[in-house]
């Protein structure tokens, strides 16, 4: 997966949305009422660490509860620290099975067109 | 840098990049590989890859990567690296996320003729019995303390609970438990992961096959092994499911983190690792050593309701299984071995490798040990799988290891998008091969065409003498999740 945003936040955004399409695809464009949020509060070395890592914490709780997080409240967010919200609803039928979020090839840098991005290799 | 051009050939099936090649590289990487693998090789990053393993802190003699090699997460896939015990690393990178994958064979009382136009049918029977599949758990769910029985005593576990025959445990690689485990280094989401998945097989390449055995090259080793021609064999494939990947999630990321407090530094996140005797190598292999037990047991369950099947499908009399072996390809082992003349202790960290201990060897069960370790590997859907024969020379060359099987040559997303699915469901019925999967496209991710040429590999493994070949296997029925 690749994604790029204009911001952190957004960025976590988007790795966020992108990993819940992969899982399943379509679930987060209509859905239905969010019946489980779940805190996330994670430190790490630096950005790409921390985006790797917080994709990570989202999949176990997918695993955990058999369920899609479409949506992310941050709290705080910088290079090293986030502290947010993940809002989501179970699904027990899925298309992919994402075993892991791995840490190969992903480097958060800006592109371009000044905006953040980076690869996300998955383990299926 | 294009590493191919410092390739240099020692002999016929085996290749080096000398250790000056890159600063940093401690040893030298060396690849088993025939002219014709060769022309593959660096079509993906796992030649990086080896040569960044070399530089891994304690490493001995060189980085090694099997005829099967492809690009894995920081360590290629079909690879082997030995630490110094006990200061040198231990690195999660270095087992791979499905901690203790592997393969068993069972062989069976019968034969081919005795599965005659009822493939099918048992198709259909062995995936209603045997749960696969993704996300899919089993019948079995375990409370906390149950699950740290399992963590602790692997195969043992699955005896104690009527899941296991007395024979099979000697059978299994470290009689299927590795005595380091602790539960308490395993995170509670990892045993929530884990809690229901016990005798189950899982989705990707996890798979049973029932084969027959179409040829035998090493007949003296075929009849110490119980196989005959025509006889009917089942492979199991499987791994420690989520469990083993949320354990090895939570300690690649413990080791990024105290990277810097070891003051090592290295090319790749994912060869993140820690000195085997501190504290976060410890319980890193700790928690490894649990997931390990965990898929031990989980293919001995499978094994029980393969057996109730059987028994079913083809009458009491003749509806034995035997366990031949169970080997992991995906684990780290502390063994002794020669380096430069003195035997020494090591980390030995099998990545898409097996284990290929030759004759004498404690390890291996005392009926089997004067013929070598039963060596399984399992070639892609459609194709044949082989069972070899450990050997001296393995145990000098490779720290006693050899491939794990065909070795992907394609993504799962280029494969389904480069096969016909119809073509290859016709193709692999003509063979008379059933197949039943979870989804078509589990199975063109899994085509023949997204693999190397077993045969080539084997081969290979075969001349360079790290393992020899007893039997070749071609697969009559497929269940895959």
């Amino acid at each position: 997966m690749r994604i790029r945003a204009d911001s952190s936040p957004a960025l976590f955004e988007a790795a966020l949305e992108g990993m819940s399409q992969i899982i399943k695809a379509d679930a987060c464009k209509n859905p239905p009422f969010f019946t489980l949020t779940i805190p996330i509060n994670l430190r790490s070395k630096n950005i790409t660490t921390l985006l790797i890592e917080f994709l990570g914490e989202v999949l176990t709780h997918s695993h955990l509860h058999n369920a899609i997080f479409c949506k992310l409240q941050i709290k705080i967010l910088n290079d090293h620290f986030i502290s947010a919200l993940i809002f989501g609803f179970p699904e027990e039928k899925i298309d992919e099975d994402i075993k892991a979020v791995t840490y190969h090839e992903a480097d958060v840098k800006l592109n371009q067109d000044k905006q953040l991005e980076t690869i996300i290799v998955f383990d299926i | 840098m294009d590493l191919k051009q410092h390739i240099q050939k020692v002999d016929e099936y085996l290749w080096e990049i000398p250790q000056k090649t890159r600063e940093g590289m401690r040893v030298p990487a060396q690849i088993y590989a025939s002219d014709k693998l060769m022309q593959e090789l660096g079509n993906d990053n796992s030649l990086e890859q080896l040569t960044n393993v070399a530089m891994l802190p304690g490493i001995k003699k060189a980085s090694i990567v099997m005829p099967d090699v492809h690009e894995g997460y920081g360590f290629p896939i079909g690879g082997v690296a030995a630490t110094e015990w006990p200061h040198g690393v231990i690195s999660p990178g270095g087992i791979g996320y499905d901690i203790n994958c592997g393969v068993r064979i069972l062989c069976s009382e019968l034969e081919r003729k005795d599965l005659k136009n009822r493939g099918e049918e048992l198709a259909k029977a062995l995936y209603a019995h045997i749960p696969s599949g993704v996300g899919k758990g089993g019948s079995l769910h375990l409370d906390e303390s149950e699950l740290d029985k399992v963590l602790r005593k692997g195969a043992q576990w699955a005896l104690e609970n009527g899941f296991a025959e007395m024979e099979d445990i000697e059978h299994i690689e470290s009689n299927g438990c590795l005595k380091d485990a602790d539960p308490d280094f395993v995170s509670e989401y990892a045993k929530k992961r884990g809690a229901d998945q016990l005798g189950t097989i899982g989705s990707g390449n996890h798979f049973l096959e029932v084969s027959y055995v179409d040829e035998i090259f090493d007949s003296e080793s075929a009849r110490a092994f119980g196989l005959k021609k025509n006889q009917l064999i089942i492979l199991i494939h499987t791994g420690s499911r989520g469990l083993g990947h949320q354990i090895a999630s939570d300690y690649l990321k413990q080791m990024v983190s105290t990277l810097d407090s070891y003051h090592i530094q290295l090319p790749d996140r994912e060869l993140a690792c820690a000195p085997f005797d501190s504290k976060d190598g410890q319980a890193y292999f700790k928690a490894m050593a649990a997931a390990a037990n965990f898929a031990w047991c989980n293919r001995q369950v499978i094994t029980s309701k393969t057996r109730e099947l059987w028994r079913e499908f083809f009458g009491k009399e003749k509806g034995g299984l035997r366990l031949l072996y169970d080997v992991a390809h995906n684990i780290a082992k502390v063994e002794e071995h020669i380096v430069d003349g003195k035997k020494i202790k090591l980390i030995i960290h099998r990545k898409g490798s097996t284990r290929s201990f030759g004759p004498h060897n404690p390890e291996i069960p005392e009926a089997l040990r004067s013929t070598g370790q039963p060596v399984i590997i399992p070639g892609s859907m459609g194709t044949a799988s082989y069972v070899m024969v450990g050997t001296q020379t393995a145990m000098e060359k490779t720290f006693g290891s050899t491939c794990h099987g065909a070795g992907r040559r394609m993504s799962r997303h280029a494969a389904t998008r480069n096969v016909n699915i119809h073509n290859l469901e016709k193709e692999l019925l003509s063979m008379d091969i059933h197949v039943r999967a979870g989804s078509r496209k589990g199975v063109s991710e899994e085509a023949p065409i997204a693999y190397k040429d077993i045969e080539e590999v084997i081969n290979v493994v075969h001349n360079a003498e790290i393992a020899r070949k007893v039997a070749r296997l071609k697969p009559m029925v497929v269940i895959k999740g």
